[in-house]
């Protein structure tokens, strides 16, 4: 019996050793940061550092309340995240399926690539490409749809009701290519037996990926979700600052959490109100992780993360 | 259970390990010096291995590290800090080792520069100078200043100096640029002249509106007006933030009024934008400019547009363009503390800081060498006292670029100005040119949001204020119905409590 327990152990510890590397990187990237969490309840002072700078209590978070857009930035992050994991999935999973349907293995290859290239494309390139369709004196849509058309050019960045849209197509058109090769690997590897039966048992196309495919897809699904709603009070800086080229005009549509704390500490260059507003994003996303696991584990438990 | 103990132990030991090496880090960047500079767009001086060997041949001598912003390229630097070593080593006893740091990653490099002693001196820049006394970046220089020679104390007035007192304590020095500012109108020379306009002759906002209508006419496929840089129409204009360049509660009429209001409802701000709406409607603006990324001078420049506004110093205007003052010569009260230096609070060497910064505002062969270089490698003397570049170089492809950078160094008064400056006299020009600004009535407010009360609603007002401020000043937002409305969304983020605050302050400063 302690034999056995002794060998058990050595055979893990090996299994255990592999994981150093890991838990060190962990470790040191992300646990003994957390130290610095203290800066969001300090008033924090050059000349004395991080352990002597005075405390202040909940002073800090003030800021985020008290203001008007706090309500704004709050909504925005949510309802763009919202979007963004919704359309974003059904997107990249009808995707993944239309590339798992195509027979040429090339045309395939091909469409992975073609995909991905939005995808490694810097935001800040990507906001030119985009100007370069709403610019008022050249854009391509002023310039070449609403003037032949004998309508008059819009001012695009001036204009918040386009702009949620706008926001919406640019994310799903940039980060679609990524997430559908994820469900597309997924997909070619859902047993093809599984296929096999279907077509035997008389399923046509739609039958074998209602009840074959999707199915097989629950669980990635699943986790992708989850991994996105824990970072729903987190948007993609670069999309909602640099795509509406910081333009004022538009804040009530584009300012999300990231953007107001950004806007606020370059110009005001205050470290213990960013660390709270950062502080505030983490135990937020952390419950809603929690939140959205626990609805996973009462509709399906074998699904649920832990 | 064993498992757990296994995974706890593991944890334990990896924790002691990434300690350890952390330590070492700390370690490192200690000695290593300018762990925080050398990353982005800084340029370090640990490369200049001459001084650093100079330095350990000296002996004991104090190797004060300086942070100064570099705006052209200056590869070259070394040479210069190695002769500037000489001097110092001789004379002062201490050594110098130079970071410059790019414009676009100052704010972010000096930020982290200050969290060490990686800096000794430093330049104070891009941020109200009450910020970074508020963050405990600043020293307290007031006994330096009392102790530092008559030669030193000549060269500011008081109310310059003033300027860089935050509740009574001198805590950075300013350094010589324009505290005031002519706002101008600069024009293409060449389409000037053939619509038959003198540059001298415009001198209000009437002539300028005179000039670029016919402008358009003549040129209609060019932007008759276009922002200054980036989406900010000009920079600045008659109203005073009152130690804020946010203009979050403003005095108008160049500083001279005494009634705080917000910058929505004051009458010089609601005058301005009305005329650049009507140019705006008329065809004159550039459409784009809130996402515009180009300078006003290099779009007349390249023949993309016909004119600019801007704020200036007495310097001549760019080649090929004229300019013309529209509101003479004013210094608001930000403007003196807009660039000062300073030492840093964790300094290890406060004193040999202060004696090259001291050294740096007196010293002409010191100042002739940081501004200009090396003579007869960076420039070359003229007869008429001024210099220039070596043939065939010009500022920008200098490998020491700093000569029409002057006003981002400390002193210059006594340095053979470049010639692109305009005058052999410019710098005796720009301090005569200083003290005849008209000064505001806010000048010396401090703008100090913790102690006012008022940091929340300064946050909330200041986001109100960037989304129609530069529509606004641009002209494409219509002040008619756009004003009404960013004023009340100001009061309700509490506009009306941040001008009470300012104005008690004014009042206190006015008695």
């Amino acid at each position: 019996m302690k034999k056995k327990s002794i060998r058990n152990l050595k055979m893990k510890l090996a299994l255990f050793s592999m994981m150093i590397p890991g838990a060190i990187y962990l470790i040191i990237n992300n646990y003994i940061p957390m130290f610095g969490l203290q800066i969001a309840f300090k008033k924090y002072d050059y000349s004395k550092g991080m352990w002597k700078s005075p405390w202040t209590g909940l002073s800090n978070f003030t800021y985020l309340f008290k203001t008007k857009d706090a309500f704004n930035m709050t909504r925005n992050t949510l309802l763009y995240n919202l979007a963004f994991i919704i359309l974003g999935t059904v997107f990249a999973v009808a995707i993944a399926i239309m590339l798992n349907e195509l027979r040429s293995a090339k045309a395939k290859k091909l469409y992975q690539v073609l995909f991905l290239i939005p995808y490694l494309i810097s935001m800040v390139v990507v906001s030119y490409i985009v100007f370069a369709f709403l610019s008022y004196d050249n854009g391509f849509i002023n310039n070449s749809i609403l003037l032949p058309l004998g309508a008059k050019g819009i001012n695009w960045y001036t204009e918040p009701k386009y702009w949620p849209f706008i926001l919406v197509l640019v994310h799903l058109w940039k980060g679609f290519g990524y997430s559908s090769i994820i469900y597309f690997a997924t997909v070619i590897g859902i047993d093809s037996a599984l296929y096999e039966a279907a077509v035997i048992d008389g399923a046509n196309s739609w039958q074998r990926i209602w009840h074959v495919t999707l199915p097989g897809l629950k669980t990635t699904i699943i986790t992708m979700t989850l991994l996105s709603v824990g970072r729903i009070f987190y948007s993609d800086f670069g999309l909602f600052y640099q795509v509406p080229q910081n333009s004022g005009m538009l804040a009530n549509v584009t300012q999300t959490i990231d953007v107001y704390v950004y806007k606020g500490l370059t110009q005001l260059n205050d470290v213990g109100r960013s660390s709270a507003a950062g502080f505030y994003q983490s135990i937020v996303g952390f419950l809603m992780v929690l939140l959205a696991n626990f609805i996973v584990r009462k509709i399906d438990e074998e699904s649920a993360l832990f | 259970m064993k498992l757990k103990k296994l995974l706890g132990g593991l944890l334990a030991a990896s924790m002691v390990l990434s300690l350890a090496a952390c330590g070492g880090g700390d370690g490192d960047s200690q000695t290593g010096g300018n762990a925080g500079g050398s990353t982005g767009g800084a340029v370090s001086g640990t490369e200049a291995g001459g001084s650093a060997g100079g330095a350990a041949a000296n002996g004991e001598m104090p190797v004060v590290k300086a942070a100064l912003p570099g705006v052209l390229d200056m590869t070259d630097y070394p040479l210069v800090q190695e002769e500037m070593n000489k001097i110092l080593g001789e004379k002062y006893g201490i050594q110098v080792e130079f970071t410059f740091i790019g414009m676009g990653s100052w704010q972010q490099q000096t930020n982290l520069l200050l969290t060490g002693s990686d800096v000794d001196m430093i330049a104070y820049f891009q941020l109200p100078l009450n910020t970074f006394v508020s963050n405990g970046q600043c020293t307290n220089l007031d006994d330096y200043v009392a102790n530092a020679s008559d030669e030193f104390k000549a060269l500011f007035t008081e109310e310059q100096m003033n300027g860089c007192k935050i509740n009574g304590v001198q805590y950075a020095i300013p350094n010589l640029r324009n505290y005031g500012n002519d706002f101008i109108m600069l024009c293409d020379e060449a389409k000037l002249t053939e619509l038959g306009y003198k540059a001298e002759d415009i001198k209000t906002m009437d002539d300028a509106e005179e000039v670029l209508y016919a402008a358009h006419e003549k040129y209609p496929d060019i932007y008759t007006v276009v922002p200054q840089s980036n989406a900010t129409f000009v920079n600045g204009w008659t109203w005073d933030g009152l130690g804020d360049q946010n203009y979050i509660g403003v005095i108008g009429n160049c500083g001279q009024d005494t009634t705080v209001t917000d910058i929505f409802e004051n009458p010089d701000f609601i005058e301005f934008c009305t005329r650049t709406h009507k140019w705006f409607e008329d065809g004159l603006m550039m459409g784009d400019a809130l996402s515009n990324q180009e300078t006003g001078n290099v779009q007349v420049q390249n023949g993309a547009a016909f004119a600019y506004f801007a704020n200036s110093s007495n310097a001549a205007p760019p080649a090929g363009l004229t300019k013309s003052v529209i509101v003479s010569n004013w210094t608001d009260s930000t403007n003196i503390s807009a660039l000062t230096y300073g030492i840093n609070p964790l300094s290890t060497q406060p004193d040999a800081a202060w004696t090259l910064l001291e050294a740096l505002y007196t010293d002409t062969d010191l100042m002739t060498l940081l501004i200009d270089g090396i003579e007869g490698t960076h420039y070359v003397m003229n007869d008429d006292g001024s210099c220039s570049y070596p043939e065939g170089v010009t500022s920008s492809s200098s490998t020491y670029g700093n000569a029409t950078c002057y006003w981002a160094m400390p002193y210059a008064v006594g340095v053979p100005p470049i010639t692109d400056l305009g005058s052999p006299t410019f710098f005796d020009d720009l301090v005569e040119f200083n003290n005849a600004s008209k000064v505001s009535k806010g000048a010396g407010f401090v703008l100090d949001t913790d102690a006012m009360g008022i940091t929340d609603e300064y946050a909330a007002c200041l986001s109100v204020k960037d989304k129609y401020y530069n529509g606004l000043m641009n002209g494409i937002l219509d002040p008619e119905t756009v004003m009404a409305q960013a004023h009340q969304e100001m009061v309700d983020s509490g506009i009306e409590k941040i001008c009470e605050a300012k104005q008690a302050a004014l009042d206190e400063l006015l008695k």
